[in-house]
């Protein structure tokens, strides 16, 4: 089977930096496969989900998402690529501010021809739409402002958002950490329960390993990155 | 369009500084549109104080000299034409209808003017207006008199009230008085916002009638003078006029005519073209009106830095907004665009306001303009002039928004993902 995510040799180094912040030999994901990566704060997390997006690019070494080597495309194609393919929740503040719930979750479609083919007709859309907001228990929310909502709900309108028009693969920057712990499992469990139905891949990213046991795989950032292994 | 809902949806969010730059946008394209419409009505006041008239005849004197005492009552002719004269040329063939035209007294300030029926059959002005009446009917006795607007507002005059004319113009010179010669209002003309306004007038013969018992310009004696109902109209003879306006029948023979009676042989005459005059004379005046011009431009300049200003300040707060943009799949090319419609959106509800409050203010204010200042505004007539003062205020609006849209794209850039504050 084909990794949905394919690393090998990059080295990426933010301009102005005095050494590399990630330097990854090999780094595979299956599709369907729910990862869990931890390590340091300032370990470089957040870059490696950010070269995945296609918004960083390693000055070496190959990136490929579903078989599409990143560095072969353009900007503006990458872009199009993370609409279409990938969903990104932050740990918070994911909401844009002046657009309510509904109007919040829609966004991506009109973003990417690609999530509103899959999801077919406009019938198919209002049913995926439904589907998702009542599993993710905020169909009362839906015509709210997003500055009304707790930060547990915005978190979840977040999911929501990154999973309507199913992208393949949900990467996740600890989304959890501003959820109390009680909220943290919950929020999981409806994650995966969503992603499950469409085989979604995630990568989720946390500080916080007593949630590492609810995922098929764990991975210490350190462990697959040279840099800072002396 | 996806790009524009957002545009609108944030400007919306950030409803008091929207507000406020829109209302300085629409405040200044106000004011562009106002001094420009301003400026026209004055020029056209101004240059369409008479149409349709080819020729100004009058003595040999300078030409702007003739086209101010005539066109607007300033100063005085040095010689008059014979009444004989301007006979023979009204029967002239190419000749279609000619306006005798006498200036003589003042009265309290106002020029008297002496003419005939004729002026209000064919004087014209701003194209195809003439004069007419706002109260009473013309000129048929001798002791009659019609007012401009002005001299009838100005002095709460009534018609049929009595009207004394003074000798002289100016309101110090006119000591001494034809209070003798008891002249009654008979119409009292509409405003018009030209000299027409500004001038008293009388027949021909009535002009004629004051000086009657006057030898060698001295005040007559009580004696000698003549009681007004021993006057009558068919005793008095119209030896001389000031001037003369004239139409010819078609124009190509304007030129010719203009030549002939500048060679005219019995006496010197000096004919010229109005509309030609007073554009020059237009042009030598109107340096202000560019002045006028840059500085409302600088208003508009000032309006879009306010909206610079609000859209620059705004930025740092919304680099998380720009982040989630990215991470949907939005470009920085994306980012540029959402910034420049905002600014695009708020100069175009500005300018569209700033219309709305020019348009909506001349509407009120026409009548007044006309009755208080003599200012004629048409508020319904648009110009392309001030389409393209409204499209150039849009492209400059949408020029000053690239400025904070590339200045969010590089730090957008710079941000990626994870906004560090
Ligand atoms: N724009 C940038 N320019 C230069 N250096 C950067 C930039 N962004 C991050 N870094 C550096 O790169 C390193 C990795 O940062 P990153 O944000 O990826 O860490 P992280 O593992 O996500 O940390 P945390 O758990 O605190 O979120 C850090 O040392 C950071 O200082
Ligand atoms: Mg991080």
């Amino acid at each position: 089977m084909n990794p949905i995510i394919d690393i090998s040799n990059i080295e990426f180094q933010y301009s102005g930096a005095e050494k590399p912040t990630l330097n990854i030999q090999q780094f595979q994901i299956q599709k369907g496969e729910k990862i869990f990566l931890f390590g340091p704060s300032g370990g470089g997390k957040s870059t490696l989900l950010e070269i995945l997006a296609g918004i960083l690019v390693p000055q070496k070494g190959q990136v490929s998402i579903l078989g599409q080597n990143l560095n072969q495309l353009s900007s503006v194609e990458r872009d199009q690529f993370r609409a279409g393919h990938l969903g990104y929740i932050f740990q918070s503040f994911n909401l844009i501010p002046y657009l309510n719930v509904r109007e919040n979750i829609e966004l991506p479609l009109h973003l990417s021809p690609l999530r509103r083919s899959r999801l077919g007709d406009n019938l198919t859309q209002k049913k995926e739409f439904h589907h998702i907001v009542t599993a993710l228990g905020i169909d009362h929310l839906i015509e709210k402002k997003v500055t009304e909502l707790s930060v547990g709900q915005a978190q979840r309108v977040a999911v929501a958002r990154a999973l309507y028009g199913k992208p393949e693969l949900i990467l996740a920057d600890e989304p959890t950490s501003s959820l109390d712990h009680d909220h943290r499992e919950k929020f999981i469990h409806l994650l995966f329960r969503i992603c499950e139905e469409s085989k979604t891949t995630v990568l989720f990213v946390s500080h916080d390993r007593s949630l590492e046991k609810m995922f098929d795989r764990s991975v210490k950032l350190s462990e697959i990155n040279q840099v800072g292994q002396s | 369009m996806i790009f524009l809902k957002l545009a609108l949806k944030s400007i919306q969010n950030r409803r008091v500084s929207t507000l406020l730059t829109l209302f300085s946008i629409a405040l200044s394209v106000c004011l562009l549109l106002t001094v420009e419409k301003i400026k026209r009505s004055a020029e056209e006041g101004f240059t369409q104080t008479i149409s349709q008239t080819d020729l100004i005849v009058g003595a040999r004197s300078g030409p702007m000299n003739l086209l101010l005492y005539t066109v607007f009552n300033i100063g005085s002719a040095t010689n008059n034409i014979s009444w004989k004269t301007y006979e023979e040329i009204k029967k002239h063939p190419a000749v279609e209808w000619t306006i005798p035209y006498s200036l003589g007294d003042g009265h309290r300030g106002y020029r008297v003017v002496g003419t005939t029926q004729d002026f209000f059959d064919h004087y014209h002005f701003r194209g195809d207006k003439q004069p007419e009446f706002q109260e009473g009917k013309g000129l048929a006795d001798l002791w009659d008199v019609v007012l401009g607007a002005e001299v009838a507002r100005v002095y709460k005059y009534k018609l049929n009230d009595p009207i004394v004319v003074s000798h002289g113009v100016t309101k110090t010179e006119g000591i001494l008085h034809h209070d003798d010669k008891p002249f009654r209002i008979k119409g009292i003309l509409k405003p018009t916002g030209t000299a027409l306004d500004r001038a008293v007038y009388v027949s021909l013969e009535g002009l004629e009638a004051l000086h009657m018992d006057w030898k060698d310009g001295a005040v007559p004696t009580p004696e000698q003078q003549i009681k007004p109902e021993q006057i009558k109209k068919e005793d008095l003879k119209v030896q001389s006029i000031t001037a003369f306006f004239l139409r010819t029948k078609s124009r190509i023979e304007t030129l010719r005519l203009q030549r002939e009676l500048n060679n005219y042989k019995e006496e010197p005459l000096l004919a010229i073209i109005p509309g030609v005059a007073l554009s020059e004379l237009w042009k030598g005046l109107s340096y202000a009106e560019q002045a006028f011009r840059i500085i409302s431009w600088v208003v508009v300049v000032i309006g879009l830095v306010a909206m610079l200003i609000a859209l620059l300040t705004s930025l740092n707060e919304r680099r998380r907004e720009m982040a989630i943009l990215r991470s949907l799949g939005a470009g920085t090319n994306h980012i540029v665009m959402l910034l420049v419609l905002e600014s695009t959106l708020i100069t175009f509800f500005g300018a569209l306001a700033g219309f709305g409050f020019y348009l909506s203010g001349l509407l009120v204010l026409e009548n007044w303009l006309i009755k208080e200042f003599g200012i004629y505004v048409n508020a319904l007539d648009v110009r392309g002039m001030d389409l393209i003062y409204i499209g150039a205020t849009l492209v400059a609006g949408v020029l000053v928004g690239f400025i904070p849209a590339l200045q969010a794209r590089l730090s957008s850039l710079k941000d990626g993902l994870s906004v560090r504050v």
